[in-house]
């Protein structure tokens, strides 16, 4: 999602946000109003509500389980996991008897109240922009458990303290001299108190946070009973599919008859729009995506067709890069006359599609009026933003239409579910099915070929440094690329924040330096990527810096210690070099390194490979990461995230692009956009710098943007200067087939 | 995160084939063996893949559609105690045959060591792949690999890229 870089500053909490109310069978509720974290300057340009109604609730049941309900959509991050672990350190309660869920998508929690952003998943904000509320929350919680059992007893809450019990159930009691209830048994009386104040945080040292706690999510995922949202199943539902303009940017102009055996054909599209795409309503989904492909469509084509191609969009790049008008990102001192840059380069990379493991798929129910009730429609969908699904519903369906949204699991995500598309067609054919519930699932070759992807980007380094100090002396980087926010409305003129992310705020101290953003005009639909810009323009700088520290005869890391001025940053990169056995490599191997601070989070990654002297293929052994990422929830949810951004990261170096030919998609499945196996997974070995006295950074992202730049700088030290691969992939006609 | 109980799964496979009675009669009925029980659906065409009969038809969706063309295994379940990929078999063929998939895991003691390591391991993350994962691997220890002999026999595809951990897991099976 967004490219929120930028930090999330405090969330304040007020009293008048503080609500309870009493939970079905005898528990407690209390929620939180969560004001999205106030996000200034750039992210504010990029249209995040400054704040929304968001409501998160704790429940203390009666039977001694909380449940905690999540604002944020699990996706795999584990953002579930530790969010509970904040909420039950406030509480003192024992891991066994937490419980999460999403947070339903009502009135009652703010959802359908919030603005057309609302909630959402993305950024690597998950646990910065939700925690403080649900802390919050959780600490009032247990001020009004301890008060109730107060009132009971006519003692002063300061007569009362709280114990765990040490055997199972393991349930949290408030105790006052001989006197002991447990919370569930005080949760009923504690949901009839008034609110009072905001219960001051962190009066208790802490027992989860920080700890490894096992995922609340992972016993439902090797049972099969974890749900996403293509597994909804309702009574008398029925399934759908959809076809899309085969060229990016065509639409409907003719449609052929309903196909047999199909028992709805309907025309899908934007808002107000000519409709892009055909739906067919079946009996199964196999019935629904064999009947979409059989159904005749005359498909207008776009006058851009010859424009979205890939050789003509790498070739206006190279045009915009030489004479385009660039918009200054940085400038540093910048001044005209420079001596001619030691090292001048130019980086390509292609655009990617999201590939989530779970394809693109939403349910919806629709019924009609009936006497005074309003039409009632329901959507399930594995989204990142279940607010705007309920937006994107609500401007579907007739006025005063009743929306309710049930966010499931999703199968991955990584930006791609943010999006609208694929909730908008569900609610069109939903609306064609009155009564009947209709899952809507994209093939796999529907999904790779209408992605909003990756921008595409063309990046020229030109620098020099000194060799006494390794200082640079120089910098200038002018990128190439088209803009997902002036896609969706932004100025064209203004400098895109996400786009030039990683490259106008790299870690280095860069004077003179310029940064300058050229807009792509292509029309292919861009969107967030895990990491956004930062999967760009990590790849660019930080190779220029391996191509730099070789001009000036310096070591890779000594060279970037020397231009680097954050202590956090320099902390990072001297615990890589032990980590990683730096300057030691295996026999016929090499090793490369790279470092990016982003999100809130510092990260240097050390890649270790060889190369197949006969083949050319690339073997990663091992990639070294030390993350400082502030104050630490869970470390493990940390290295799964390290972990699995590594092993995509590899992906996209070795192998993944889109490619278009005039406008259509070339890579529509697995076969042709490869991801590694696991026969292609190196050791991944992490070390967290714990800083619990920093705020919490981002984790989802910050592994993504080194691995490219770390295997480019290992395979050139290792083939020579000259056998650089500067475009990713290194493989681009890389297949992968049935094995 | 609650599934769906079967009770649901068969009410919505009898309310399937009564919208569309014409099509019903019209199909042929076919009795699979999944997971030790033996369930009767009916279908248009014999051709469609036993994927979508397990989601589609008996509600068994703990089996996934990633690709539909053989490649990343999130299809696959265990026919005869062979993975094979269920989105490339044509239910037709599964006829007579018994049928794992991820459902039946906790009845069979290799499936239940699996999913032991991969509790034990922290395998998922979104978990979309794990039921292909887990499945393929059963497959493995079910033709007499062990340890990470068990990971050379599995191809499958996690986006989420989880294969340090199933290596990990398996190591102890
Ligand atoms: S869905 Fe069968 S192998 Fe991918
Ligand atoms: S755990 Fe997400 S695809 Fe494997």
């Amino acid at each position: 999602m967004g490219a929120m870089n930028n930090e999330a500053s405090e969330v304040s909490v007020t009293r008048r946000d503080f609500l309870v109310r009493a939970a079905a069978g005898g528990g407690l509720m209390v929620g939180m109003q969560l004001p999205l974290a106030r996000l200034t300057g750039e992210a504010l340009a990029q249209s995040v509500p400054v704040q929304s109604s968001v409501t998160a609730w704790i429940t203390v049941g009666s039977d001694d389980l909380i449940t905690v309900q999540i604002p944020g959509s699990e996706m795999g991050q584990g953002i579930m996991t530790g969010l509970s672990q904040i909420v039950a350190d406030e509480l003192r309660v024992d891991w066994s008897r937490v419980r999460a869920r999403h947070a339903p998508v009502d009135a009652v929690h703010g959802g359908a109240n919030a603005s057309a952003w609302g909630r959402f998943t993305g950024g690597s904000l998950g646990i910065r922009l939700f925690s403080p509320g649900l802390r919050q929350a959780a600490a009032n919680a247990r001020t009004l458990l301890i008060q109730a059992a107060a009132n009971t007893w006519s003692v002063s809450p300061s007569a009362c303290s709280l114990v765990v019990s040490p055997t199972a159930p393991f349930v949290t009691s408030v105790v006052s001299g001989a006197k002991k209830l447990s919370y569930g048994a005080l949760a009923s009386a504690a949901a009839q108190l008034a609110p009072g104040a905001n219960t001051p945080v962190g009066q208790y040292p802490a027992a989860l946070v920080g700890a490894s706690v096992p995922r609340v999510d992972i016993p439902d995922k090797v049972t099969g009973a974890a749900q996403f949202g293509i597994d909804v199943t309702l009574p008398g539902m029925v399934f759908a599919s959809v076809r899309h303009a085969p060229v990016v940017g065509g639409t409907v102009s003719a449609v052929g008859t309903k196909p047999a055996g199909a028992l709805a054909l309907v025309k899908v599209g934007p808002v107000g729009g000519p409709s892009n795409g055909v739906a067919v309503v079946a009996a199964t989904t196999w019935d629904a995506i064999s009947a979409a492909r059989s159904v005749s469509v005359n498909w207008t084509t776009p006058t851009s067709a010859a424009a979205n191609d890939s050789v003509a969009i790498a070739a206006r790049a190279a045009v915009l890069m030489a004479s385009g008008t660039p918009v200054v990102a940085l400038n540093n001192n910048w001044v005209s006359g420079l001596p001619t840059p030691a090292v001048s380069a130019t980086y390509a990379l292609p655009y990617l599609a999201h590939a989530t493991m779970e394809p693109l798929n939403c349910t919806v129910r629709y019924t009609p009026a009936s006497g005074a009730t309003p039409p009632l429609c329901e959507v399930w969908a594995p989204t990142q933003g279940p607010d705007a699904t309920a937006a994107t519903a609500a401007a579907l369906c007739p006025a005063g239409s009743t929306v309710r949204v049930v966010n499931t699991l999703l199968g991955s995500g990584f930006g791609r579910k943010y999006e609208q598309d694929y909730i908008r067609e569900a609610v069109q054919v939903g609306l064609a099915m009155p009564g009947v519930p209709v899952k809507l699932t994209w093939s796999r070759e529907e999904d790779f070929a209408n992605d909003q992807y990756r921008p595409m980007a063309l990046s020229f380094i030109a620098a020099t440094a000194e060799p006494a100090h390794g200082r640079i002396t120089q910098w200038r980087n002018r990128i190439v690329t088209p803009s997902i926010a002036v896609q969706r409305g932004a100025s064209a003129t203004a400098v895109d924040s996400s786009a030039v992310d990683g490259a106008a705020n790299t870690p280095y101290r860069l004077s003179p330096a310029l940064i300058e953003q050229v807009l792509h005009d292509a029309t292919i639909p861009v969107g967030y990527w895990r990491s956004v810009g930062m999967s760009i323009n990590t790849f660019a700088v930080e190779s220029a810096m391996d191509e730099l520290a070789l001009s000036i005869g310096w070591d890779p890391i000594q060279f970037r210690l020397a231009n680097l001025t954050d202590t956090r940053m320099m902390a990072v990169l001297n615990a890589l070099k032990t980590l990683s056995a730096w300057g030691a490599p295996g026999k016929g191997r090499a090793q490369g390194v790279a470092i990016a601070a982003g999100f809130g989070s510092y990260m240097g990654q050390v890649a270790e490979l060889s190369v197949n002297a006969t083949t050319g293929a690339v073997s990663v052994y091992r990639v070294s990461t030390v993350v400082d990422c502030g104050m630490v929830i869970n470390p493990d949810l940390i290295r799964a995230q390290i972990e699995g951004a590594v092993a995509q990261g590899i992906a996209t170096t070795l192998y993944m692009q889109q490619t278009f030919v005039k406008g259509v998609a070339q890579a529509t499945n697995f076969n042709r956009y490869r991801l590694i196996r696991g026969s292609e997974m190196p050791v991944v070995d992490v070390q967290i710098i714990a800083g619990q006295g920093n705020p919490i950074g981002g984790i989802g992202e910050v592994g993504i943007p080194c691995v490219a730049p770390a295997i480019a700088n290992a395979y050139a030290r290792l083939l020579g200067a000259s056998a650089r691969k500067r475009s990713l992939p290194f493989f681009p006609g890389s297949t992968l087939s049935d094995g | 995160m609650a599934s769906e109980s079967s009770n649901s799964t068969a009410r919505n496979t009898a309310s399937t084939g009564s919208t569309s009675t014409t099509k019903a009669s019209a199909g042929t009925a076919l009795t699979l063996t999944v997971n030790g029980v033996n369930r009767t659906i009916t279908v248009a065409n014999t051709s469609m893949p036993l994927l979508w009969a397990l989601r589609d038809l008996l509600g068994l969706t703990g089996t996934k559609y990633g690709c539909g063309i053989e490649i990343c295994g999130a299809c696959t379940v265990l026919v005869n105690n062979q993975p094979e990929k269920s989105c490339d078999m044509d239910v037709g063929s599964a006829v007579g045959k018994s049928i794992m998939t991820i459902e039946g895991l906790a009845a069979d003691v290799d499936g239940q060591k699996a999913q032991a390591a991969w509790v034990a391991s922290q395998v998922p993350q979104c978990g979309y792949c794990q039921s292909g994962m887990l499945m393929a691997a059963v497959g493995a220890m079910k033709a007499g690999h062990h340890g990470t002999s068990i990971m050379s026999e599995m191809s499958n595809l996690c986006a989420c890229g989880t294969y340090q951990r199933i290596r990990k897991a398996v190591s102890s099976l």
